[in-house]
């Protein structure tokens, strides 16, 4: 064995400033050990499962083009796993017990081994129980074969983490007994009700209430699980993760959310960030001052500081409950200013899937739109009134009218007389822009509307102010995005731009051929009795999903859940779908915000069986995933694959696991 | 009248016991079985300086379909001695999203003469975030008994919550030696604010008022049953 990862080498790494481990490895063959530790993350000696000794565990560095040989070795006293998450391999060595194998015994040594055909930034987990909530969670990155199209000075690997007092299975059991165990603190009290009351008028306030109750949901419900302290690189806010850099460099930042449960707003105050990856893929180089990061994604981002300056990596979770934090610093030993945690946001009634009646209020001036919508693009005018947007947008001259027409063509449901005469008199519109939004109104996506809207040249600028962000890089726009009307809507804390899915454009583009099958899911749940569905099924009353290699399939997810759901995929990329028709990148994870339909591209070009499932750990645990068969196409001659499926046999997993020791 | 302390014992360890079988999912691909146990209600009343004990708890073993439910509720005067003491073992299977179905057997344990009922019920959280319970009790005697429950938290703080709740029992037919006669028996209001130091762990002042209705209102040599009573109390809501 030429490199191992020994605990010596991580403790050195993590006392050191900076986390990545030296790239030693020029073969493919490496160790990790699972073990169990106490750490004290929080003060009171924790329980946490270690890879080779730590947690997170050690970057696994490997090459492209090289054939990974990994002997894992559970020391636990239960059944343990190792899942390389994002990596495209045999589905025999993906590492899922029930799935790829049967699990690795306690005492017993597993070789994965697979032939590593991909670059980028990536991650490994257990995938048994609840173990990576418990720590077994750590970083994966790959080195081109060939020259790295992403050049930087230097670079660290920033993964994020949610740590929390109680045992993953007391978390689960707790859950079970009161969905609103670890939500105490996100609720509406007497004092909200007065608070709103003065804001919004009593009699609204109390139709807010009553409309939630008769729901019996709470818009505050951001989050199933509170009372975590989050993590960069295993260490907490208290004692920040700190990345060494000389001013005029480049660093790359390679940000993994390896949370259980937390969605990160992520930002460097000062610094603009240039992504340059997402989920392991190079996109093209887009700048932005913030991004939101979904569990289990991954991305790459550039940032050249150039004062001599720490600055603060300021990761808050969606629900704003607290934060991470690490420091890129000139010296060891200084931190940046710590900025102050936004306020919880409210869901709305679009995150509940119910937002029909503005929709249905919006078509008399525009069909389609979405006043909400709008009034987020336009959030900095003070008292804007919508009725008047109407107006204005009436009164808009110079619209290429045929155009218009033609791209009116598609929308479902739409009255177009209406719509032609509403917009007859609008004034220096974007005609392109506005033509391809206008294509997805048949999916009635309002986001897209808000964007166009920011588009519109001549309108009244004396009532529109400047919108606060610049416009996105492509015209398009992408199902997965936050509606304009969501509660959560990202938007970055210094008014500037939000990274969304729709900036992300493939550097080297798979080309989007026409899906050969379409199919959809509902994603649901019971928040009271705490599980959580795919179109109605929990995993164990579920049939498997049946693919045939070689197939796209064009998938709607439609949540049906106030609740996001990071949708992962194992083995297979997902090819996001954008509205303008441009090859949508790769990724392994895609966020399905609540209340909305997201459509992505299933590659099934992988035999086997694969997990699907939200990456939500106790969305997982409790029922929110499937089996994926993909199998050989009939022409193949070859036999479809049983069902269910036979587990690698113990004599094949041995022949596998070359180089392992079974205990 | 029989003092049902042993027999309470029995049921407080039932209670608390059941956690301990608890298996946690694991993972995935499990659909595991979950404990919970209850105590919604400990709780010291006085009432015109009569001092008393009341209980009401539950405890479950199931899946999100189906569970085993044993519930539990009574009071023991000063003297130790009980004035009521009911428990119900039923299955539960849930027939919405907030809403299960609920059948099994009741039995009055005091005060004696000892009665046994068959359960037919519906519970689950209403609307407007309210807990309701409705059952149906067909009793050995050929009797048939109802009983309507609701409550509902109010959250003044995170951590303080004020909680109203009433009952209503009905019954078809007189039991004399139980006091109790046909028709709308009893209603009870209760209010109950209490701060909750964990998600586990609530202690609560509160009121609780309840007045003997119809026929049983005013019969029978009334030593326990006056007319409206209205009860101080300091309690303490657990759970396991």
């Amino acid at each position: 064995m030429r490199f191992s990862f020994s605990g010596t080498a991580a403790v050195l790494a993590l006392s050191c400033v900076g986390w990545a481990l030296p790239t030693i490895a020029s073969a493919g063959q490496y160790s990790i050990v699972i073990g169990e530790t106490e750490t004290s993350v929080t003060g009171a000696p924790q329980k946490t499962m270690t890879l080779n000794g730590q947690s997170p565990g050690p970057t696994l560095r490997l090459k492209e083009g090289e054939m990974a040989e990994i002997a894992v070795t559970n020391t636990l006293k239960e059944d343990s796993s190792i899942h390389w998450h994002g990596l495209i391999l045999p589905y025999q060595q993906d590492g899922v017990p029930g799935f790829s194998f049967q699990g690795i015994k306690p005492g017993e040594t597993v070789t994965y081994r697979f032939p590593v055909v991909q670059s980028g930034t990536y991650w490994y987990h257990s995938h048994s129980g609840l173990q990576e909530q418990a720590g077994m969670l750590a970083p994966i990155v790959i080195e081109p074969k060939d020259p790295d199209p992403i050049k930087a000075d230097r670079e660290a690997v920033v993964m994020l983490s949610d740590f929390h007092p109680d045992a993953p299975n007391d978390i689960l059991a707790n859950l079970k007994k009161d969905s609103g165990y670890y939500n105490t603190a996100a609720r509406r009290t007497a004092g909200t009700l007065i608070d709103d009351a003065g804001k919004n008028g009593l009699a609204a306030t109390v139709q807010d209430r009553l409309e939630w109750g008769a729901m019996r949901m709470a818009p505050s419900d951001i989050s199933d699980i509170s009372g975590y302290t989050f993590l960069i690189n295993g260490q907490p806010p208290g004692q920040p993760w700190r990345s060494l850099f000389k001013p005029g460099e480049t660093v790359r930042l390679r940000f993994i959310n390896g949370a259980a449960m937390t969605y990160f707003d992520v930002r460097i105050p000062g610094l603009k960030l240039t992504v340059v990856a997402a989920d392991g893929n190079p996109v093209k180089p887009v700048a932005v001052d913030e991004f939101r990061m979904a569990v289990g994604e991954t991305y790459d981002v550039l940032v050249t500081p150039t004062e001599d300056q720490p600055y603060t990596i300021f990761a808050e979770p969606l629900d704003r409950s607290g934060y991470a934090r690490g420091t890129l610093t000139p010296r060891d030993g200084e931190d940046g200013p710590v900025p102050p945690v936004r306020p919880r946001p409210l869901l709305t009634m679009t995150d509940m899937g119910m937002d029909h009646g503005s929709m249905d209020h919006g078509s008399g001036e525009m069909p389609g739109m979405d006043h909400s919508a709008m009034g987020h693009d336009m959030k900095d005018m003070a008292g804007m009134d919508h009725s008047a947007m109407g107006h204005d947008m009436k009164d808009m001259a110079g619209m290429d009218h045929s155009a218009m027409g033609h791209d009116m063509k598609g929308m479902a449901g739409m009255d177009h007389s209406a719509m032609g005469h509403d917009m007859k008199g609008m004034a220096g519109m974007d005609h392109s822009a506005m033509g391809h939004d206008m294509k997805d109104m048949a999916g009635m996506d309002h986001s897209a509307m808000g964007h166009d809207m920011k588009d519109m040249a001549g309108m009244d600028h004396s009532a529109m102010q400047q919108p606060s962000s610049p416009p996105p890089a492509a015209p398009g726009t992408v199902s997965a995005d936050f509606k304009a009307s969501s509660g959560l809507v990202p938007s970055a804390a210094n008014g500037g731009r939000m990274l969304q899915y729709a900036d992300l454009l493939p550097l080297t583009p798979r080309p989007q051929t026409a899906p050969d099958r379409a199919m959809t899911f509902r994603l649901g749940g019971n928040m009271e009795r705490y599980f959580w569905t795919i179109d109605g099924e929990k995993f164990s009353t579920a049939a498997p999903i049946r693919m045939t290699q070689g197939e796209r399939i064009r998938v709607t997810l439609v949540n049906e859940t106030m609740m996001n759901h990071p949708i992962h995929l194992h083995g297979m990329w997902f090819q996001v779908v954008r509205s303008d028709g441009q090859d949508g990148p790769l990724k392994h994870v895609l966020n399905v915000p609540p209340g909305q339909s997201v459509t992505l591209d299933i590659l099934a070009d992988a035999l086997g069986q694969w997990p699907f499932h939200c990456h939500f750990m106790y969305h997982m645990a409790t029922g929110m995933m499937r089996r994926v068969i993909v199998d050989p196409p009939a022409s193949s001659g070859q036999p479809a694959t049983p069902d269910p499926v036979a587990f690698p046999g113990d004599h094949n997993s041995h022949s596998q696991h070359s180089g392992g020791s079974h205990g | 009248m029989v003092n049902l302390f042993p027999r309470s014992l029995a049921v407080a360890a039932l209670l608390s016991a059941a956690p301990l079988t608890a298996q946690a999912g694991d993972g995935h691909d499990h659909d595991g079985l979950f404990a919970k146990a209850a105590l919604d209600r400990l709780e010291w009343t006085s009432s015109k300086g009569v001092a008393a004990l009341h209980w009401e708890g539950k405890a479950s073993l199931g899946g999100d379909e189906d569970k085993a439910v044993l519930l539990s509720r009574g009071t023991m005067a000063e003297d130790g001695d009980f004035d009521s003491a009911e428990v119900q073992v039923l299955w539960s299977h849930a027939i919405s999203d907030f809403f299960d179905v609920r059948t099994g057997v009741r039995g009055d344990l005091a005060p004696d003469p000892e009665r046994t009922a068959w359960v037919f019920g519906i519970s689950g959280l209403a609307p407007y975030w309210i807990e309701t319970s409705a059952s149906l009790f067909v009793g050995t005697r050929g009797d048939v008994g109802v009983r309507l429950e609701a409550d509902t938290d109010l959250a003044l703080t995170t951590r303080l919550i004020l909680q109203p709740s009433l009952e209503l029992n009905a019954t078809s037919k007189d039991d004399r030696q139980r006091e109790s006669y046909g028709g709308l028996t009893s209603l009870e209001g209760g209010l109950r604010l209490r701060y909750e130091v964990t998600p586990t762990v609530a202690p609560y002042v509160g009121v609780s008022w309840e007045r003997a209705l119809g026929e049983t209102n005013g019969r029978g040599d009334s030593h326990r049953h006056d007319d409206e009573t209205t009860s101080l109390l300091v309690g303490l809501k657990l759970m396991f």
